[in-house]
């Protein structure tokens, strides 16, 4: 491993064995700070745990190490770190099977993501343990308002916040004392490409103009910058009010983003392949979908535009004959030179490695590389860490071939602790474009998150963080709590009330308040799915049979109340008298509920609970991946019968598509299911409207009676 | 002046600011019997002064019940919808006379329903269910109201519905008293947020009689196209659309799950993220890391028996 850089050394100094939440710039890096960090524990004596989701990053980290993931079946008996997602731990540590008083820390990766199960795994540490430390870390600092830091700092119950701005003093005098050599080169837009630009820009300001007259007082902070920004943090703008918006103002959002990656692809791509992204905008299928700008003159302009570039003298992407003559001057040289060009997207690879190799027939899809005189090219997509890559190639020329903040930093901080050889680095980008302007705005918006930080910081009193963390006791005794349940944030609300939560895997119900009253939680969301699929029929069922006072608690919040399905909703209660409904505002609401039905009657049998019937098959959720487990179940032929065997021996999507129908009716179980399944997978769909003919419906009856006027 | 427990808000013009008090003294002393007569009414019913000598837990034993009776059908603008001392027409949803006036009305338009005299809750669908309305803002005024209705239908019906609109701006705190107070009288709870809902909640509520439960069941049998549609919405972020999308530009699953990621990222509505996230979703194994096929097909041996047999020892311990 290379040495450490001076910020590194201080940052792991900083953070050794402390309460913390550190906040760095993306690119700069931490996780090697990290894995330092968890280093030094690696040792029977201590335990650590690293909470985490399972996601790429945890994975590396784990695998560096040398300890199995949180996807991984744990043991905290053998000490060290070890790595565990919040649920589990929440119901482990609900169930006494870690030694929380004995841990040494804790230690929370992507502290901007702490959801509901992360709370209350830290608060049961904190609760049995008030020593140990918890560390929480996160490189998003655009993921943090100040509501939200205090929010996160009242979470891991600690007042200690570290910045790590890239203009922190330290970092600056790590980062200049080698650095890479620079070459920008902008480059100059053709007319039309530019002309295009205005087109699009053009309409995309239609779009938030629209937007935002649809909804008053809803969209007031949006503006067509913010439509261009990364399309999750337009999500992350859009998520409070997104059950507000109607199904045209949806629309209107979809066609930002469509519009937007249309400015990026212009940018990226050559003329053909710009104007293949627009072929489908051109259908009379989207024409009837989008909102409306395809009637704009711009839109006509962009179309027309779009197809005189591509015309006989096809415009060659600016970008690209730069790159080709920075190729050319670079493998002058009789060194054998490695170049590594880094583009964001693995497409624009494949297209530049044709361009490059004028070889539009052969070229292998895999092949990352050619040789130019000399010199070997290499042609990759940006990865976060670059590091490995870096150090794979080693490289001494670098073109980054789309700007983008996080590849800048990570050259500098490589270059840093490389010092030799000296990279030269070459930043393609076209000058006054809106990629230009997304490059900066991304820095700006960095810089401003922090400064907003910085501010919260010195803001930030002693004890203004409370660390009460409450008493953990049964006094308003005992709740069952499927472990499924632990996602949500009613688990941990209960345990604050002082109720002994335990968690069991149910087959009937999401809670077991007493002997007789069981409850299934539902958001309005949930509440709408499982009426379509009439999975809620089957829970309903299921409690009416096995418990006297069977209860669906309904969370909704004000923007849910239009999406309620009241109709299939009283269809249930029709079909289900006994069925109790429970209408909540908030999750301490529902809280408050449970724990007010709990006075004064028997606590849950939990024999009962065992032995009620399952409607479901348990552990399919632990052994098969969510998403194809779902998958699988919707497709024509298989059953909740023959679910697991088709899953468990069929293997994936690809072994499927090898086996004959007799193979899947063996999977399936009977010939016909087998039949079915076979000529879904293979066969060509579409919408089959004979068999499909719905009988046109019958019209409602326009007779009054008593008829009120007559 | 009357006051019905539907008003939605003072500003509906029945009651004022001013008025309020004595109308709650008046509710106060019907509990003990007080009569109203109808001519303190503003003459629109008989049957509105019988709302509250309704809610007298022994109606029958009264003596002004066979009065209330005997009075005459109502005034006679909705003498044709009222047809109160007729026969009881059970097809018909059946309608407490108290609620006459009760915005929700206008909004019952697609089936028929008739005043009835007889009936213990506000509104009848059904031999076998009952609703009663309730405004929470008078619930606020008049919390005893509803406790005394709730005895009047305690054991009337087997599906009781306690309609609620909800139009009270502090709603929180009686929204927890109204679900204890179900929960207690076994009551199923229902909210509507506009007069027009809860007319639509009603007007449901017959529709639906008779109604099998399909529509809230499982559907299996739906044709291939509409389940593959329905599969391929699994994968996050993949929306219907989508999914008709890539069945009409591929064709079959096959050829879906085969197509190389530039293909994908070339339909409409596919940014270079979801193409890769449905590329990567259709290419996952169905286990997961570390399940082997053996613990898969074993799983499935034992789940007839009782695999939860370590919970229960833990929950001993």
């Amino acid at each position: 491993m290379s040495r450490m850089l001076e910020y590194e050394r201080q940052l792991l100094l900083d953070m050794v064995g402390v309460n913390c939440l550190l906040i760095s710039a993306a690119g700069l890096d931490i996780e090697r700070v990290m894995e330092s960090l968890l280093r030094a524990y690696l040792d029977p004596r201590n335990l650590v745990l690293v909470v985490g989701t399972g996601n790429e990053q945890e994975l590396r980290l784990a695998n560096a190490l040398g300890v199995p993931p949180s996807t991984q079946k744990c043991s905290y008996d053998e000490g060290g770190v070890v790595f565990v997602t919040a649920r589990v731990l929440v119901v482990d540590a609900l169930r006494d099977r870690v030694p929380l008083a004995n841990v040494t820390g804790v230690v929370m990766l992507r502290a901007h993501a702490i959801l509901a199960q992360e709370a209350f795994a830290l608060r049961l540490f904190r609760q049995r343990n008030p020593t140990g430390f918890i560390c929480a870390v996160s490189d998003a600092p655009s993921r943090f308002s100040s509501h939200n830091v205090r929010k996160v700092m009242r979470t891991i119950f600690c007042d200690n916040l570290l910045l790590w701005p890239r203009f922190h003093s330290v970092v600056v005098s790590a980062l200049s004392g080698v650095t890479p050599e620079v070459v920008e080169l902008h480059v100059k837009m053709t007319q039309s490409m530019l002309k295009i630009q205005t087109a699009l820009l053009e309409l995309l300001s239609y779009c938030v103009r629209e937007l935002r007259r649809l909804n008053p007082g809803l969209l007031d902070e949006l503006n067509v910058e913010e439509a261009l920004a990364s399309p999750r943090t337009l999500q992350r703008l859009l998520d409070p009010v997104w059950h507000q918006l109607g199904p045209k103002s949806r629309q209107l959002i979809a066609d930002a983003k469509t519009l937007r990656t249309l400015l990026r692809s212009l940018c990226q791509s050559d003329s053909t392949s710009f104007l293949a992204q627009l072929a489908p905008l051109r259908t009379a299928e989207y024409a009837q979908r989008s909102s409306g700008w395809l009637l704009l003159p711009a839109a006509e302009s962009l179309f027309v535009l779009a197809k005189g570039r591509d015309g006989n003298d096809k415009e060659i992407c600016p970008k690209w004959s730069a790159l080709a003559d920075v190729l050319e001057e670079e493998a002058k040289d009789d060194g054998e030179n490695k170049i590594l060009i880094l583009a964001e997207e693995r497409r624009t690879c494949r297209q530049l490695m044709r361009y490059l190799t004028k070889d539009e027939a052969s070229s292998e899809d895999d092949q990352t590389f050619f040789k130019k005189n000399n010199c070997l090219v290499f042609l990759e997509p940006l990865v976060s860490p670059l590091e490995p890559l870096l150090a794979a190639f080693s490289p001494r020329i670098i073109i980054l071939y789309d700007a983008n903040v996080v590849a800048v930093r990570q050259l500098e901080v490589f270059q840093a602790r490389n010092p030799e050889p000296r990279l030269r680095v070459y930043f393609v980008v076209f000058g006054g474009s809106v990629e230009e302007q997304l490059y900066l705005t991304a820095l700006r918006r960095e810089k401003d998150a922090f400064e907003a930080l910085v501010r919260e910081k010195a803001s930030l009193g002693a004890g203004e963080v409370s660390v009460d963390v409450g008493v953990e006791s049964a006094k308003h005794g005992i709740v069952l709590v499927d472990v499924r349940e632990f996602r949500s944030e009613l688990p941990n609300l209960l345990h604050q009330k002082e109720v002994r939560v335990e968690p069991i895997t149910l087959k009937v119900g999401d809670y077991i308040v007493t002997r007789d009253l069981c409850v299934e939680r539902k958001s309005v969301s949930d509440l709408i799915g499982s009426l379509n699929s009439g999975r809620l029929y089957k829970q309903a069922t299921a409690m009416q049979r096995n418990y006297k006072r069977p209860v669906l608690l309904i969370e909704f919040e004000g923007k849910d109340v239009a999406r309620l399905p009241m109709q299939r909703l009283q269809l249930l209660t029709l079909l289900f008298p006994r069925l109790r409904i429970i209408w909540s505002p908030s999750p301490h609401a529902s809280a408050e509920m449970l724990v007010e039905l709990k006075a004064g009657h028997d606590e849950p049998s939990l024999e009962h609970a065992v032995a009620s019937h399952r409607y479901d098959t348990p552990l399919l959720h632990e052994q098969f991946d969510t998403t194809m487990r779902e998958f699988v179940s919707c497709l024509p032929g298989v059953h909740s019968k023959n679910l697991r065997s088709v899953l468990s021996q069929g293997g994936s999507l690809a072994q499927l598509f090898t086996m004959d129908a007799a193979k899947l009716a063996e999977l399936t179980g009977t010939a016909a299911t087998g039949q079915s399944l076979h000529s879904a997978l293979h066969k060509a769909l579409s919408p089959n409207l004979q068999a499909n003919y719905v009988k046109p419906k019958k019209q409602p009856l326009k007779r009054k009676w008593p008829s009120k006027k007559t | 002046m009357k006051i019905f427990p539907f008003h939605a808000t003072g500003g509906a013009g029945f009651v004022s600011a001013v008025e309020r008090p004595c109308v709650l003294n008046y509710l106060k002393s019907s509990s003990i019997g007080v009569q109203d007569k109808s001519d303190s009414m503003d003459g629109a019913s008989s049957s509105g002064g019988g709302q509250l000598r309704d809610v007298l837990p022994n109606l029958s034993k009264s003596k002004f019940y066979d009065q209330a009776k005997q009075l005459p059908p109502g005034d006679p603008a909705s003498a044709s919808t009222s047809k109160s001392s007729g026969p009881v027409n059970y097809s018909a949803l059946l309608v407490n006379p108290k609620q006459k006036g009760n915005p929700l009305l206008k909004h019952i338009t697609s089936v028929a329903w008739q005043f009835e005299e007889g009936i213990a809750a506000d509104y009848q669908p059904t031999r076998t269910a009952g609703i009663l309305f309730l405004s929470m803002q008078y619930h606020n005024l008049n919390p005893e109201y509803l406790h005394e209705r709730i005895k009047g239908i305690s054991n009337m019906y087997d599906l009781r519905v306690l309609l609620v609109q909800v139009d009270f701006a502090n709603s929180e705190p009686l929204l927890r008293t109204l679900n204890r107070i179900c929960l207690l009288a076994q009551m199923t709870l229902v909210l509507a947020w506009s007069a027009e809902q809860a007319g639509k909640i009603v007007e449901t509520y017959k529709m639906y009689e008779n109604k099998p439960p399909d529509m809230i069941m499982e559907r299996n049998a739906d044709e291939p196209y509409f389940q593959m549609v329905k599969a391929l919405c699994c994968v996050p972020s993949v929306n219907r659309a989508d999914a008709v999308t890539l069945l009409s530009v591929f064709g079959s699953l096959e050829k879906i799950a085969k197509a190389p990621l530039e293909k994908l990222e070339l339909c409409p509505g596919f940014g270079p993220a979801k193409a890769e996230r449905l590329w990567r979703a259709l290419r996952k194994p169905f286990l997961r890391l570390g399940v082997t096929q053996e613990d898969a097909l074993k799983a499935a041996e034992e789940e007839e028996g009782d695999d939860e047999e370590e919970d229960l020892n833990d929950y001993d311990g």
